[in-house]
């Protein structure tokens, strides 16, 4: 089932706190009343934290091609000793 | 020494230099820090790619105002993570008032072993929404420029383009959630 953009527009701005306080109430009075309704954030919620969990996946990968970059270049012999001899001497 | 965020750091190949720079200035700083801690070169790896992708979200999300210095907020940063990830009482590493000014993202270590495996399931079925929502909604991309990213002929393609990925990804975690809980967290 589709659904709508409305829906799904007051579910993020819902989830990422974008609506007044006087009708956060009400939206919050109708998750109480509306399963469904409450269904469907909790689905939005879960595509966010999905999505924000690829994005920082993807930041991640990016860090470690830079780690690999450092600590496998023979020009960069000097920063790799040195941080070696941090965690040989322990 | 780098004073201040002066990059763009949405744009990847500003934010490759950024990186690189950080991780030959403050790298050493962090791994000193961890191996004073009793940790290993992993942990040090480990923390030090975790903090980069906060202060990445933080510049994003423009949460601080200014970051003056991404060095000094990177190493507080991997301060409050060491002292999260292994419950280390706060007198073995003092913080100074910026960095307890920091805060780190409460649910940063509490990803659900079902969203590893939804997430796995996503990126072999439904990449292209996965890239086009992680700009929209993580990136905090204009649908303009996420628009040229990806190819759409205008805003109002990609708005269209972002509803669909939504319906289709939605019903995925619908259809592949093992347990009606996962959603109830």
């Amino acid at each position: 089932m589709k659904t709508s953009w409305n829906e799904i527009q007051l579910a993020d701005d819902f989830l990422e706190d974008h609506i007044p306080p006087q009708e956060r109430l009400v939206v919050e009075a109708q998750l109480i009343v509306n399963p469904a309704f409450r269904f469907s954030l909790q689905l939005q919620k879960k595509l966010h934290a999905l999505v924000k969990s690829y994005g920082r996946k993807k930041i991640k990968a990016e860090a470690e091609v830079i780690h690999q970059k450092f600590f496998s270049d023979p020009g960069r012999k000097i920063f790799q000793n040195d941080i070696q001899q941090l965690f040989n001497n322990s | 020494m780098i004073t201040e965020i002066q990059v763009d750091i949405r744009n990847p190949e500003e934010r490759e230099r950024l990186f690189e720079d950080l991780y030959e200035e403050t790298f050493p700083v962090v791994a000193r820090m961890v191996s004073r801690q009793q940790g290993s070169f992993q942990d040090a790896k480990d923390i030090f790619q975790d903090a980069l992708v906060i202060l990445y979200e933080k510049s994003v999300q423009q949460e601080t105002a200014a970051i003056d210095s991404p060095q000094a907020y990177l190493i507080g940063i991997a301060k409050h993570l060491w002292i999260r990830k292994f419950k280390t009482d706060y007198p073995l590493l003092s913080l100074d008032q910026l960095e307890q000014q920091i805060t780190i993202p409460e649910e940063y270590f509490e990803v659900h072993q079902d969203t590893n495996r939804l997430l796995t399931l996503l990126e072999r079925s439904g990449r292209k929404c996965l890239e086009l929502l992680s700009a929209f909604y993580y990136e905090r991309l204009s649908l303009d420029l996420i628009s040229k990213r990806l190819g759409f002929s205008s805003s109002h393609s990609t708005a269209a383009q972002k509803h669909k990925c939504i319906d289709k990804l939605r019903t995925t975690i619908k259809e592949k959630s093992l347990h009606y809980e996962d959603f109830m967290e």
